[in-house]
């Protein structure tokens, strides 16, 4: 390579890594679901994004793919964040959802082409809905995080998903998987308690190419166990996907039981 | 004329002697007010109509009754015109006046010449009668009476969303008369009030004669319609001049009292019929509040009451539950009744009550049973012991409720929580107590109108019908309400979607008492351009779940209709037209629907 063509290259970069509105993959999930009832009440559950434009200039959101379907025919595949503004993504209309979704059970990822004045948190909510009474009423509403990915992790590589416990408590996990490949995917997913170097839960599953689902109910098992090492609590887990085709997955441990007390601030639902 | 004495000459021959000697009940009701009508008929003392009746004698054979009851009709028309020299309008129809007239058209009463039933509907244009604001008005029910100066009111109670925003800012039931100007909140004891209910005692005599009533719920709070709350009422005997509400409500549920109940959809009756003319009924869904097994209600039942001295104060007569019920009566067949609808059978004075179970309850009780069935419950004018009547069958997953209770618009995220609820009418002249409904499709989506009538004379169910004009096209008809006319003819309101994916309007279908529709296309009543051009029904907002919105319009609405010597008309809450100023509120319309 000739001087002149690394001063070029060097200048290219320079100007490449300078530029501010430099667009970047954003993979995130969206869903609805009717959960857990108990008498007039009901969980509904769904997922949201807030988009933050800390730009100077309004910044384009573009819909790259979308999984588990398609959009509506006409349906346009970008809008604008105004600058120094929050959207939401969940407002936009018409919709980025696969044609055909139902607010009972509905999973779907959207491949976003987002610039970088541009932050992205996404938003896992659970509302307590009364429902004996006709119209509806939102008795509560809860929030956790989700997380977001920038790109599918390769082929096999396994994804460790640490600290899949929530403490003492009993709990379950529920494994969203995506499979961003062009094939179907085969997918383990393990429970591992390394208190007693444990594989406390498996389950194998297949995942058509472009679609996510989510396995659910896999038990963490117990902790009341003798560890063979002070290293860990008897609590500790964590969680092994391997799929064999690009992907990535969330992991979500939670539980409706409650400490014995109310000094601890209750923790229901943890997410990686 | 001579073809009208001719059939009843006919009549007369053919009918057994047996039933002339036993003429159906009659109604000595107190002799009707007459206004200013075009040609005043001659009134029978011993009428065996209400004071809506206009008795046609050419249509008993189209109405599709049985034949001990088209006899029975007969038998009566014939014993009336023989025995009181009724006149005739020189349409062969022997008229036991109306005291009624169009509530708009007070100041020109008598001016419009009485039209024959013809197959089709015409709807004038619509007329703002109320609330072109910010906030929204939903679940209209009206009612008209005629006063003692001769003139006609019209009342309508709905329940008024402040700035379209109910979880915000809660809801209140307000009433607006044609007697005044300015519509008026309902005093409440607590914070938010909703789903009115009207009736009213259309004579001047016996208990509280010419009191148009309004019942509804009160609660504490808007949203979670926990404790207290209470089981409001309020009459006008002035037409909706002035209000009252009783020191006590017709039931309340305290703090602290244990089981948290909401007495909910309350609906209210009364009697038109003579021995127990002005007395009061009100029935309501107790809907137990609690979670998980603590149900003392299982989960939900029935609270009837009484009033017998005009609505000053009720006394619980039944409380209906799959427990088993109190006061003597039988326990209910299932366990999550909802909607009911206490009607009374002016000719007869017996009380009956009617309700649904939705599909899909989500959490099951080990005894609920019967989902998809309407039941009717009977009893005589106490309303204290009730007998459970033969349950009307539909089809699996055929109500709209808990789980499965909205209808999508052509976005796929717009949903309109609509659970089917019952609306009912005593039909006098067809003898049937009429209901309409809105089910599920046979593909499981959208929804259409169904009818279904009682007949009274045999406590049996005649058939259902569906109403629109095409049963599962793909479009969504909902929230239907029904009324009938003086000669029995049934006119069914419902909103429909069956011209944009997104908005809908009303439309209009009328019925013969057995639900057979006539000939006539399904009239449109609002211009589908009354409303926004590309938005999805905005109504209200109630929240969000992801890209999911729930919209309600209301759970359902009332309607009163008359045709009489001065036309019908219909009442329909509906979008404000472009060019105002909140065109996406809804706010309270009025149509003249002519036959």
């Amino acid at each position: 390579m000739t001087t002149l063509k690394q001063l070029f290259l060097a200048v290219t970069l320079s100007t490449v890594v300078a530029t501010p509105v430099l667009p970047r993959d954003v993979y995130t999930v969206g869903f609805a679901a009717r959960g857990k009832s108990a008498g007039c009440r009901q969980a509904f559950w769904s997922a949201d994004d807030d988009l933050y434009n800390s730009g100077a200039t309004p910044a384009t959101v573009r819909l790259l793919g979308i999984s588990n379907g398609s959009l509506a025919p006409g349906t346009p595949t970008s809008f604008d964040v105004p600058p120094n503004n929050l959207v939401s993504l969940g407002q936009q209309r018409p919709p980025w959802v696969p044609s055909g979704s139902s607010p009972e059970y509905s999973l779907w990822v959207m491949h976003l082409d987002v610039p970088d004045t541009v932050t992205v948190v996404s938003k896992d909510i659970v509302q307590d809905v009364e429902l004996c009474i006709p119209g509806y009423g939102v008795v509560a509403t809860v929030k956790t995080s989700l997380p977001t990915f920038n790109e599918l992790v390769p082929p096999n590589q396994p994804q460790i998903k640490l600290g899949t416990d929530i403490g003492s408590l009993v709990a379950r996990q529920n494994v969203m998987i995506y499979n961003g490949g062009t094939q179907d995917a085969s997918a383990i997913i393990e429970i591992h308690r390394p208190c007693d170097d444990t594989l406390v839960a498996t389950h194998a599953v297949t995942i058509p190419a472009n679609t996510i689902l989510q396995v659910g109910g896999l038990n963490t098992g117990s902790s009341d166990v003798s560890c063979s090492s002070e290293a860990v609590s008897r609590f500790d887990r964590y969680t092994i996907v391997r799929v064999d085709q690009p992907s990535f997955s969330i992991v979500s441990t939670l539980t409706e039981d409650r400490p014995s007390s109310d000094v601890v601030p209750l923790v229901g639902i943890v997410v990686q | 004329m001579l073809r009208a004495r001719a059939i009843l000459f006919l009549a007369g021959m053919l009918i057994p002697s047996a039933i002339l000697a036993s003429p159906p009940p009659v109604l000595p009701i107190p002799l009707p007010r007459i206004i200013q009508l075009p040609t005043p008929p001659a009134i029978s003392p011993t009428s065996g109509v209400g004071p809506r009746q206009v008795l046609t004698i050419e249509s008993v054979p189209q109405l599709g009754l049985s034949p001990t009851v088209e006899r029975s009709i007969l038998a009566h028309l014939s014993r009336k015109t023989s025995t009181s020299n009724a006149t005739t309008t020189g349409d062969n129809t022997t008229a036991i006046a109306p005291r009624h007239a169009s509530p708009f058209h007070a100041a020109t009463a008598g001016a419009r010449p009485f039209q024959p039933v013809t197959e089709t509907l015409v709807a004038s244009p619509l007329t703002l009668v109320c609330c072109d604001d910010a906030n929204a008005e939903q679940e209209t029910a009206l009612i008209t009476n005629t006063l003692p100066n001769g003139v006609d009111y019209t009342v309508t109670a709905f329940m008024q969303f402040s700035n379209n925003n109910p979880p915000a800012s809660g809801n209140k039931v307000w009433v607006k008369s044609s007697a005044n100007s300015l519509p008026a909140q309902l005093p409440i004891r607590y914070s938010a009030s909703g789903d009115p209910a009207v009736a009213e005692n259309p004579y001047p005599s016996n208990i509280a004669g010419d009191r148009i009533y309004v019942v509804a719920t009160d609660g504490a709070d808007d949203q979670l319609h926990y404790p207290p709350s209470a089981l409001e009422i309020w009459y006008t005997d002035n037409g909706g001049v002035s209000w009252t509400r009783p020191t006590n409500p017709i039931t309340s549920e305290a703090v602290g009292s244990g089981h948290r109940h909401f007495d909910d959809k309350p609906s209210i009756a009364v009697s038109w019929w003579a021995n127990t003319l002005g007395t009061v009924y009100a029935a309501a869904v107790r809907v137990d509040l609690d979670s998980g097994d603590n149900h003392d209600v299982n989960p939900n039942e029935i609270v009837i009451f009484r009033s017998d001295n005009g609505g000053v104060t009720f006394a619980q007569t039944a409380r209906l539950s799959r427990n088993g019920s109190s006061y003597g009566s039988e326990p209910l067949p299932n366990s999550v009744p909802q909607s009911p609808q206490i009607v009374v059978d002016q000719n007869t004075g017996a009380v009956y009550l009617f309700w649904l179970e939705w599909s899909g309850y989500p959490s099951t009780p080990s005894n609920s049973t019967n989902a998809n069935h309407i039941f009717v419950a009977k009893s005589d004018a106490s309303a204290t012991g009730w007998d459970v009547l033969s349950a009307q069958a539909l089809a699996a997953g055929t109500f709209l409720g808990r789980g499965s209770d909205y209808l999508v618009d052509g976005t796929g995220v717009s949903l309109l929580a609509q659970r089917s609820m019952l609306n009912t009418r005593m039909n006098a002249f067809g003898r049937v107590i009429g209901l309409v409904w809105h089910a599920k499709e046979s593909n499981g989506e959208h929804a259409d109108i169904r009818y279904n009538a009682f007949d009274t004379t045999i406590d049996q169910w005649r058939g259902m019908h569906t109403v629109n004009q095409t049963p599962n096209d793909g479009k969504d008809q909902w929230n239907g309400a029904l009324d009938n006319d003086g000669s029995g003819t049934v006119m069914v309101t419902y909103y429909d979607r069956r011209d944009d994916a997104h908005r809908y309007r009303m439309y209009a279908t009328k019925l013969y008492p057995d639900g057979t529709r006539y000939a006539g296309a399904d009239t449109a009543v609002q211009r589908l351009q009354d409303q926004p051009p590309s938005e999805p029904e905005k109504a209200v907002h109630a929240f969000d779940q992801g890209p999911f919105k729930y919209y309600t319009v209301g759970e359902y609405q009332d309607l009163w209709y008359w045709r009489d010597w001065k036309g019908a008309f219909i009442y329909a809450p509906t979008f404000s037209p472009p060019g105002t100023t909140y065109n996406t509120n809804c706010a309270i319309y009025h149509s003249d629907v002519t036959p």
